[in-house]
């Protein structure tokens, strides 16, 4: 082993080389139209191919961080694998039923254009998923979390030709995961900030202040439920079922459920010592053991019934890591590698009898071993794994985590165990329930009385997985030193001297508990017999879900109606309050000032143009409130005068005469009725209310800006240079001819060109209609 | 630069643009075609004329990039390095619109020089804006980049809702005019300067009539931009405008007005930061959530990218809250990556017109998939990157602008940003879905894109997945260190 050192480039290419070949495979296959007949070949060379690369690496002790690329080094962006015994470990697993799979979904789907697509997009799944494991730094790791999740949605709608449900199944799934994984991103950041690192390895071995750990868990905890199907957002997992058996058997069991537990794993020593990892791993693990053993007894199709007992397993890994010690991760590292084996070859398993029998319902399955004997035996070694029979590695993995439970003492630690062990009897009865409805007693419908024994191009993957199920637990000393021992090691950083793995370890508690475990659950399938359970009273997780989104939808649909559709009135009102508010603080100073003397003559003209006000507001008709605010502007007119300005009275005068006529006359050209008046008192009042606070915030704007110091620095300067510089005396005039010729002269032109322009407009002729050229081209 | 040099004080750009707009508009005058024969070659000569308006802003700004030029207080305007980032960056979607719009035209049997000319003159007020170093020649830049944009959202006047848009985009934008100028008015009473280096030194927001002023101005420049509560007059503006203007709405002018927030911020009021921030938060929740739960509700494709637009606004002030040089490269980065999305998902819209008939229900766009491969992938694409899945260029910017805001320390803001964007991810996968899934309406022939809408279109997917694969957050930085030493800068005080 320590002859084959690699070099760290041949390293670096040998990986980059094990996560890019699937998905170029993929790619080739789903760009050849005419690739169908090569598309399981292909796929099963890729991910064995990838395979025997990372069992190279594995073989020549591979233990690094292999920088790729630095992308942006200060954003903490860059490509780097993390190599080491755990990783690959994890990688063969992936790339191993991969290979497994691919060679069954060819002989399931047969050699159709469909086979080619699906095969072609599982491979890119499988190098997002190798990704994922490979990946040191957590902006790829969620880089390839997501792909993953998008690599699900199609996958899920491969047969939408036949399965109506498969959008609404697929869409669910994306937008929990995906979008679950959102908060988590703002995890990673915040991790990354706030420790300056993204890598994996530099966080594990020098872990962030115990704060940073809680919130950077909490914001990663929504991603990792969400993808490992936790209650309360499982609901996806079930859903997903309308994907065909290969992919489900891959995805939905084997892999990328599996992604929240392995990150999990990646976490406990950067996160693991946070309050939070216990406290709420733990109860989430527990509903979601319990809810998930619960359901799948209640369910009729075997497929779902499998789905549910992932829910149920995944639940179980999540209570296991959640205990938090070293040894609980040593325990969920066996069980994740004893589930994904047994699950993905028993949901093979499943697509075998489903081509077998052509039904999926234990209503109409039964009789199945005596049909088709070698599927029975294939699947009762996967099954006996999955209900933890010795000697399978399923055995193995439930007896070392009973063990950890009853030796650790953690927060929390009765929830776990009741969990753990009323999971364990859930999980042993619905497995009797699965293996005697299908195999057991006599067929239930004509179909299954036709049934056939299928060839080796079913039985083989789930065979081989059901003979690894057989060795790992009989081998469980070698598995022990070779496999169980160096990846906890490489996980945790440092390695357990634990007792060895042994099938047998003499009458001890865990064998005790094994036992009444064993025993109650068949207890509790006898009891309850072939009837399905109930689903109980509560929603569905999936209703919820819609319901969610149909409640956004309604309020996004309310806000709609009721405030897109509302006046524009709301709006600039809405925007003066905003804008006034800070000048309400001006209303108090400005008060002060209004103690100041009088004038009476002023005082007068005030009052006229209140009343002037008062009629714009209270007159009925157009014409008496266009008569009204000329009073306004009239009485303005007035205070000019007052103030001694006689050419601004007479502009003033011009204006607002020339208004009044043309509003006169614009009056005539509109419709004759009056806007509806609000009746409610509540609104006017508001109305009020609005009106005199915009109207004293804007007095005091004007009476604070009136009481500002002038600023001297133009008229001084205009002051003394009019008579020099332009020999004349009147500012406005000389401004206007000569300081400011240019613009006089360019504002001259404007209104000559907007003249010019009106001429155009009403002697011009008509541009043609298109309506009425199209028709003229008609006829 | 032999011998002739240019004052960087002088707004090159904008006299560009206006000397091209101007040739334009005399030539559409001189050679108007008869209605009959429509002169399609030269329509083809003013868009070209157009593009090479653009192009020689691009190739100015590029020159002016390494100058490293900084702001003079006695100058009004100024072409730093700022000014030229945000010229390339306008120019450039600038230039893939109006290549977009030649074909989208033709389908509309309207005049075209007019509509080229007030493109540049809208042009020529974008670019004003970005130099400006005064407030009022950054209302005068706002003013000549939004009134042509009045003129061209009723460019189809014999449309009913055209006209109804221009008609509620003069009033919001005469408003938010009003509005802000009046808060310019203030804040000259209360300073007795409108130039930025003044307003630095002397604005005093202990002082409520510069408060007041502040919060006009700040309301004007947010109808301008259309930020929840003041958004009213965006989505039916930019639904019932042709789609080449709505597109060049949403990715010019919002663009435009972000970057000239961005300028009176960090030149005008770095000081006010304190004040500003609480401001800029609760802005951004109530923009993100409005708006995302309004284009939840919509199936007209263009009043939804309008939403979806609004919504990233909410995104973009969050970098205002965070106000560190990192939030406000990963801004200009975001602004970029947000163009290239919406310019390709308006374009496809815009390849689907026919005969002036816009086809923009989501309805329209079911089952193209089937028979219009290229098409649904692009849209995919853009709809991906507007999402900001990984891989895509929007991911990175929102990746980029999300550290820079944790750094800062607005953590839960970026919770609440995230948890709007997953109802955001929903709306975007809508598209997609019911492209590649659901049965096709019609087969119509009008989802042909001709080559040159293929071109900017495949264009834009390059820019998406290149800065998706190969994500360079840092090219403003790599731009000119300059910009980074000014915003360094202007922050640090």
């Amino acid at each position: 082993m320590e002859g084959m050192r690699l070099s760290e480039g041949l390293q670096i290419s040998l990986t980059t080389a094990a996560v890019l070949l699937p998905a170029i495979v993929g790619l080739i296959l789903l760009g050849w139209p005419n690739g169908t007949w090569a598309a399981r070949g292909l796929g099963i060379l890729a991910s064995a191919g990838t395979a025997l690369i990372v069992l190279l690496l594995m073989i020549a002790g591979a233990d690094a961080v292999l920088q790729v690329w630095e992308m942006a080094p200060q954003l903490f962006i860059r490509v780097a694998w993390r190599v080491n015994f755990a990783t690959l470990s994890l990688c063969v697993l992936v790339s191993g039923i991969g290979a497994l799979v691919q060679h069954f979904a060819g002989a399931y789907f047969g050699r159709t254009d469909k086979a080619r697509c699906a095969l072609g997009t599982l491979l890119i799944f499988e190098s997002a998923m190798l990704g994922l494991i490979l990946s040191d730094d957590l902006f790829l790791l969620f880089t390839f979390w997501e792909l993953t999740g998008l690599c699900s949605f199609f996958l899920i709608t491969t047969d939408s030709d036949k399965r109506a449900d498969t959008f609404a199944a697929a869409q669910q799934a994306l937008v929990v995961t995906v979008g679950g994984a959102l908060p988590m991103m703002v995890g990673f950041i915040a991790l990354a900030v706030m420790t300056g690192t993204s890598s994996l390895t530099a966080l594990a071995s020098s872990p962030p202040p115990l704060g940073v750990q809680t919130v950077a868990l909490a914001l990663i905890l929504p991603g990792i439920l969400s993808k490992s199907a936790q209650v309360p957002l499982h609901f996806w997992l079930p859903g997903a079922m309308a994907a065909p058996t290969p992919i489900s058997a891959y995805l939905h069991s084997a892999t990328m459920v599996k992604a929240g537990i392995i990150l999990l794993l990646y976490l406990f020593p950067i996160c693991g010592a946070s309050w939070l990892w216990s406290s709420s791993l733990i109860p989430i693990g527990v509903l979601t053991c319990l809810w998930g053993s619960y359901r799948a007894l209640g369910q009729d199709d075997i497929k779902l019934l499998m789905a549910w007992s992932t829910v149920s397993q995944l639940g179980l890994m999540v209570i296991t890591a959640g205990l938090g010690t070293d040894l609980a991760i040593r325990a969920a590292t066996l069980y994740l590698f004893a589930h994904a084996i047994f699950k993905a070859g028993l949901f093979l398993g499943i697509g075998g009898i489903d081509h077998s029998a052509h039904t999926r319902r234990l209503s109409e399955l039964g009789g199945l071993g005596r049909r088709a004997p070698a599927l029975a035996v294939v699947v009762a070694l996967l099954a006996g794994s999955m209900a933890g029979l010795p000697p399978f590695a399923g055995f193995l993995s439930k007896e070392l985590v009973l063990k950890k439970l009853l030796m650790a003492e953690p927060f929390l630690h009765d929830l776990a165990v009741l969990g753990i062990v009323l999971g364990s009897v859930g999980t042993v009865a619905y497995t009797c329930r699965f293996y005697f409805g299908c195999f057991a007693g006599l067929p239930r419908s004509e179909e299954t009385e036709k049934a056939l024994p299928i060839g080796w191009n079913f039985l083989f993957a789930p065979a081989v997985l059901g003979v690894l199920s057989l060795f790992g637990g009989l081998g469980a000393v070698l598995v022990d030193r070779f496999f169980l021992e160096p990846t906890t090691a490489a996980l945790l950083g440092y390695s357990l001297a634990v007792p060895e793995l042994r099938l047998w370890h003499g009458v001890n508690v865990p064998l005790i508990l094994s036992t009444g475990i064993v025993i109650s659950g068949y207890a509790v399938h006898r009891f309850i017999g072939s009837k399905p359970l109930p689903a109980g009273p509560l929603p569905s997780g999936s209703q919820l879900f819609e319901s969610f989104l149909a409640g956004a939808q309604s309020i996004g649909g309310s806000l709609n109606r009721g405030l897109a559709g509302a006046p524009p009135a709301v709006y600039i009102a809405l925007a003066l309050a905003l804008a006034f508010s800070p000048a309400l603080w001006l209303i108090e100073p400005a008060l002060d000032q209004m103690l100041t003397p009088w004038s009476i003559t002023g005082l007068l003209i005030l009052v006229l143009l209140g009343i002037g006000l008062a009629l714009l507001v209270s007159l009925p008709t157009k014409v008496g409130r266009i008569l009204a605010l000329t009073t306004v502007g009239f009485s303005v007119a007035l205070l000019y005068g007052q103030l001694s300005a006689p050419d601004l009275v007479l502009t003033q005068l011009l204006v607002e005469v020339l208004t009044t006529v043309f509003f006169l006359l614009a009056v005539r050209f509109l419709v004759g009725k009056e806007p509806n008046e609000s009746k409610s008192t509540g609104l006017n009042a508001l109305r009020w209310l609005f009106a005199s606070l915009i109207g004293a915030a804007s007095a005091a704007l004007a009476l604070t800006v009136h009481k500002l110091p002038a600023d001297g620095r133009l008229p001084d300067y205009f002051f003394s240079a009019a008579p020099e510089v332009a020999h004349g005396l009147n500012l406005v005039n000389v401004t206007l001819v000569d300081f400011r010729a240019l613009d006089t002269l360019v504002e001259t032109l404007v209104v000559i060109l907007a003249c010019v322009g009106v001429l155009g407009l009403l002697t011009g002729r008509e541009w043609p209609s298109r309506k009425k050229s199209e028709h003229e081209k008609h006829a | 630069m032999t011998g002739l040099e240019i004052s960087p004080h002088v707004p090159i750009p904008t006299l560009i643009m206006a000397v091209f707009a101007l040739t334009i508009l005399v030539i559409g005058v001189w050679f108007r075609p008869s209605w009959q024969t429509r002169g399609a070659r030269v329509e083809l000569f003013l868009s070209f004329l157009s593009l090479a308006g653009v192009g020689a802003c691009v190739i100015w700004s590029i020159t002016q990039m390494g100058l490293n030029i900084q702001p003079d207080p006695s100058e009004m305007f100024v072409f730093d390095p700022l000014a030229a980032v945000s010229t390339i960056l306008v120019a450039l979607a600038a230039g893939a619109i109006i290549l977009l719009s030649s074909t989208y035209l033709s389908s509309y049997r309207l005049p075209q020089a007019e509509y080229y000319a007030l493109l540049l003159f809208s042009l020529s007020g974008c670019f004003l804006c970005f130099g400006s170093e005064h407030l009022l020649l950054l209302v005068l830049g706002i003013e000549l980049a939004t009134l042509p944009i009045v003129f061209l959202v009723g460019y189809d006047f014999e449309r009913h809702s055209s006209s109804e848009a221009a008609q509620k985009a003069l009033f919001a934008g005469a408003l938010s005019s009003a509005v802000m100028l009046y808060g310019a008015a203030f804040l000259y009473g209360a300073t007795g300067h409108l130039d930025f280096a003044s307003l630095k030194v002397l604005l005093n927001p202990e002082q409520p009539l510069a408060l007041a002023g502040l919060a006009f101005v700040f309301v004007g420049l947010a109808m301008k931009l259309g930020l929840v509560p003041f958004h009213q007059w965006f989505p039916d503006v930019d639904q019932g405008a042709p789609t080449s203007v709505s597109v060049y709405i949403v990715v010019c002018g919002m663009t435009t007005m972000v970057l000239v927030w961005l300028r009176l911020i960090l030149h005008g009021l770095p000081e006010m930061q304190w004040l500003l921030t609480p401001v800029f938060l609760v802005l951004s929740i109530v923009t993100l959530f409005f708006a995302n739960l309004m284009a939840l509700f919509q199936r007209n494709l263009k009043r939804m990218l309008a939403w979806l637009a609004v919504a990233q606004l909410g995104t973009f002030m969050l970098a205002f809250a965070a106000h560190s040089p990192e939030a406000y490269s990963a801004l200009i980065f975001y602004l970029g990556a947000q163009a290239v999305g919406m310019t390709g998902a308006f374009g496809i819209i815009m390849t689907t017109a026919e005969g002036g008939r816009e086809r923009d229900r989501l309805e329209h766009f079911a089952g193209i998939a089937r028979h219009r491969k290229v098409l649904a992938v692009a849209m995919t694409v853009f709809m991906l990157t507007l999402a900001g899945i990984p891989g895509m260029a929007g991911f990175w910017a929102r990746w980029q602008l999300l550290s820079a805001v944790v750094a800062a320390g607005d953590l839960s803001f970026v919770v609440v940003q995230t948890l709007a964007s997953v109802i955001s991810l929903y709306i975007c996968m809508r598209v997609p879905i019911v492209m590649f899934m659901r049965e096709e309406l019609e087969v119509s022939e009008s989802f042909l894109p001709s080559t040159t809408e293929l071109v900017v279109l495949l264009a834009c997917v390059a820019v998406a997945f290149g800065f998706g694969l190969w994500p360079n957050p840092e090219l403003p930085f790599e731009w000119g260190e300059s910009l980074m030493g000014l915003l360094y800068f202007s922050v640090s005080g």
